[in-house]
């Protein structure tokens, strides 16, 4: 199916309304503030802004767009651009934030220029879907004093989108989009807006004492940061169309914002209550004081429901004291702090709240739901047929067979993360983007009795690997580091990374090489291996493990789902022409040891019984031809059946 | 106000993410109120993946309430009137969003998971799996839109649209078949054979619902 909205993306119909992914109404959103820079780091939940801008960057004059090697090169990419004149978009995961902090802070002192503002859209996750945590990035806002808008719906999305870049310059500030990943990923209505030009091009006006940060002129920034914000405060929060109130007679007030608005509204629908004012904040930080004090002037309690963390009840809490506001204020001890909530668990709350009979008892059905899918099978995410992760860790897993060897394994962020899973279970820990690394150097000095193996994928290498590696070498590690090199930025999407040949357009690029930058960290033991290649892979492991010092091992082999994608039209052409190629096993020659299975674990294999008797078969609809069931086959009765125009399966298969 | 809420469950691969894509762009274009919300990211394929796929129909006359009108795209529990499965086991996991008096069309294909195909755990038969769907709606639909593919087509190509035929065979979808035949011609790469497959579906579902639930 064609993505739907790319057409919608760059359209000129002001008015049209159109169904986009809560991503792509951001991107929009940025396209129609008239961005002339974008750039991003791929990460769940937020991938698709940066992918549907870089779908559609070629078509917009003006308009730059990178895939940046990590999150804080993006992040001072896009003040390179904003400090020229130029509106600026960085997009990035939550704990991509993290990686990017360091130039935040300092960037909130000096700010962004007249015409260059600079939003950054940071994509949350409660219940840590697809991260490694769930931390809650408002606090980034706090902690930085840099303004955080949170919308509520798709078309807010895009609206809040443009509102920031006009914050932004206003306040001479860069701003955060704090959209969580149930909001990146909600898919509705929106209606489009004008789409804005970007400059053709902009320039660095100097300002010595507002871009160099030190001494005096950082204090005089930092002053000038709380001047701004305090202006906003007074003159903007209070009036802002970010905040809305719905209001109600009931003595009882809601303070909510994004996800959690939507919840309360449907269940307050499901509870029959339809009297309580809500103050929905767009703006989550800062606050303004008049705003809620006027809210709460006629109520006896305030309910705060929000994710996460008690973000907006502290905020609250803290208006209250100073403006002596003495009713109750109640968030977290009515909703978790942790994982995602939902309209369920809005209706348990506001049933208490309101003293009414949920008319659905969620406890009873969870549990009904337990006993009724006790007998479901789980389902842990798995590597792809064909993946040649799974191949790198089969040959370790071999390499290691009927050895005495006590091995720490770190794991990292991306596909591969999934080796910590049966059947190869090579995952101790994983923590952040390249930390494997380092924390098994580290564990190197004190561990002595156990080896450390440590994975990481190229693009998470070339992220922040690389003085990971460095360092190991310098301070002499005894480590293994896999390079589980399968050419992309696989997980979130298939984004390039420097090394796939090609840039965020499809176009070429130069590639660096590996091996060649490992070379240059000092690496002395560098070995690269074609996974497919089964005996090979499996002896190079064997010599790796027995040596002492940092070694590396480049497993390189392209990630098949992006191949097949790539030859699809190739592999068409040939079936058109009657040439096609079978895998199949061998009835008579499967002894049914169930190594493909149990040992290597491919999605495509499977062993069934017929009528008493064991039956193994090839999935042709998930099989992706790698070929190396056939290697590891202890009865090589894994047949691979070419067959040309002309001839017949049978006549084939029988030769 | 009504809401309707269509719950579609399956495998990553499987295209549940279409499926509630051609849905909603449908309920965009017949003017109704859409939300909803898909599994992307972690849920790669062989993973569990749904979508969720929300309308708000107004009644004759009558004025448009936020209040009382669809917010989240997270379908409340025991409120989806259609819950479809692409996949038979799977069918189970997240049977809370079925409404008591909703339809379950169940697709009678499995994708055994990592731990069936090492023997750690078994496959639940369909019998158990029709009595355990049955404690949350008697309504249950047993289909196998892979086989009539394969019976028709040769191939599984057809799966998506068959089964897409099927669930609007129910009547629960608040969109006219002809705004959903026209978003598949706009959307599917190879629209006349998808439509060919929606309407092979369609009559296919006819007859499934004529025999009564399972």
């Amino acid at each position: 199916m064609e993505v739907p909205t790319i057409k919608e993306l760059i359209s000129r119909e002001k008015g049209k309304k159109v169904v986009m992914l809560g991503n792509e109404a951001m991107a929009r959103g940025a396209l129609e503030a008239g961005i002339g820079f974008a750039s991003t780091y791929p990460g769940t939940p937020a991938s698709e802004v940066g992918d549907s801008i870089a779908q559609i960057a070629e078509q917009i004059p003006g308009l730059t767009f990178q895939y940046s090697t990590n999150e804080y090169v993006a992040l001072e990419n896009a003040i390179g651009a904003s400090w020229s004149g130029v509106r600026a978009l960085c997009a990035m995961k939550m704990v991509g934030m993290n990686v990017a902090a360091d130039p935040l802070f300092t960037l909130a002192y000096s700010g962004v220029t007249p015409t260059g503002g600079l939003v950054i859209i940071n994509g949350g996750d409660p219940a840590a879907l697809s991260s490694t945590n769930e931390q809650d990035n408002r606090y980034y806002g706090l902690h930085a004093r840099i303004p955080v808008v949170e919308p509520a719906s798709v078309q807010e999305s895009k609206d809040f989108v443009v509102e920031a870049f006009n914050i932004s310059e206003k306040f001479d500030v860069p701003v955060i989009v704090n959209s969580t990943a149930r909001a990146c990923h909600a898919v509705g209505v929106v209606e489009l807006g004008e789409l804005r030009d970007p400059p053709k091009e902009g320039r660095f006006v100097k300002n010595w004492p507002k871009y160099y940060n030190t001494l005096v002129l950082a204090v005089m920034n930092h002053q000038k940061l709380i001047n701004n914000q305090n202006k906003m405060i007074n003159e903007y929060a209070p009036v802002t169309k970010l905040n809305t109130i719905m209001p109600g007679d009931s003595k009882t007030g809601i303070i909510t914002s994004g996800m959690s608005y939507n919840y309360t509204l449907e269940a307050l629908d499901i509870l029959g209550i339809y009297d309580v004012p809500i103050l929905k904040l767009g703006l989550v930080y800062p606050l303004s004081p008049k705003q809620i004090t006027d809210f709460a002037s006629k109520l006896e309690q305030i309910i705060i429901m929000e994710e996460l963390d008690p973000f907006l009840e502290g905020e609250v809490k803290k208006i209250a004291y100073d403006q002596g506001l003495e009713i109750p204020i109640k968030g977290k001890e009515l909703f978790p702090a942790t994982g995602e909530l939902n309209t369920d668990i809005a209706v348990q709350a506001y049933a208490k709240v309101f003293g009414k009979i949920p008319p659905v008892d969620m406890n009873e059905v969870n549990l009904k739901v337990l006993g009724a899918s006790a007998i479901l099978p789980m389902r842990t995410p798995t590597m792809c047929p064909g993946c040649p992760h799974r191949a790198t860790y089969y040959a370790i897993k071999k390499a290691i067979e009927g050895k005495n060897y006590d091995i720490v394994w770190a794991n990292d962020i991306g596909c591969y993360a999934t080796g910590a899973l049966p059947p190869f279970q090579m995952g101790d820990f994983m923590t952040c983007m390249s930390a494997g690394e380092s924390i098994a150097a580290g564990m190197s000095y004190k561990a002595k009795s156990q080896k450390m193996v440590a994975f990481i994928g190229d693009s998470t290498f070339l992220h922040t690997g690389i003085p990971g590696l460095l360092n190991a070498v310098w301070n002499d590690a005894d480590l293994l580091l896999v390079i589980m090199d399968n050419r992309w930025t696989a997980m979130t999407g298939h984004q390039p990374t420097p090394a796939t040949g090609i840039n965020w357009s499809g176009k070429q690029a130069k590639a660096v090489n590996i091996r060649d930058i490992v070379s240059a960290l000092g690496v002395d033991y560098v070995r690269v291996a074609d996974p497919f290649n089964v005996k090979n892979t499996i002896a190079i492991f064997e010599d790796a493990l027995k040596r002492t010092g940092v070694r590396v091992v480049i497993s390189q082999q392209e990630c098949l789902l992006e191949a097949r994608r790539r030859d699809r039209a190739i592999i068409e052409e040939k079936r058109e022409k009657g040439i096609r190629q079978y895998i199949d096993v061998n009835e008579d020659a499967c002894i049914f040891c169930e190594e493909c299975i149990k040992e290597f674990g491919c999605p495509a294999l499977t062993v069934t019984e017929f009528e008493g008797e064991k039956v193994s078969h090839i999935d042709l609809s998930r099989c992706v031809e790698c070929m190396v069931c056939k290697q590891l086959c202890k009865g090589c009765a894994i047949t691979v059946t070419k067959v040309w125009p002309g001839t017949t399966i049978l006549e084939e298969g029988k030769r | 106000m009504k809401k309707v809420n269509v719950y579609i469950c399956g495998v990553g691969g499987q295209g549940t993410m279409t499926l509630g894509q051609l849905l909603k762009e449908a309920g965009l274009v017949d003017g109704l109120v859409v939300t909803g919300t898909e599994s992307r990211g972690a849920s790669q394929r062989e993973g569990a993946v749904d979508s969720h796929v929300r309308f708000a129909v107004l009644e004759k006359g009558e004025k448009f309430d936020e209040r009382k009108s669809i917010h989240s795209p997270l379908i409340p529990i025991r409120q989806a009137q259609l819950y479809l499965s692409m996949e038979m086991a799977e069918t189970l996991r997240n049977i809370k969003y079925v409404a008591e008096d909703g339809i379950i069309i169940m697709n009678n294909y499995e994708i055994w998971p990592p731990q069936v195909r090492t023997g750690e755990m078994p496959y639940p038969p369909l019998d158990k799996v029709v009595e355990n769907l049955k404690q949350f709606s008697k309504n249950v639909y047993v289909v196998n839109a892979n086989k009539l593919s394969e019976e028709k087509y040769g191939d599984y190509s057809g799966v998506n649209m068959i089964f897409l035929g099927i669930a609007m065979a129910t009547g629960k979808i608040p969109v006219r078949v002809e705004t959903l035949e026209k978003v598949i011609r706009e959307r599917m790469w190879n629209p006349e054979k998808s439509i060919e497959q929606f309407r092979f579906g369609l009559e296919e579902g006819k007859k499934i619902l004529a025999a009564g639930p399972a």
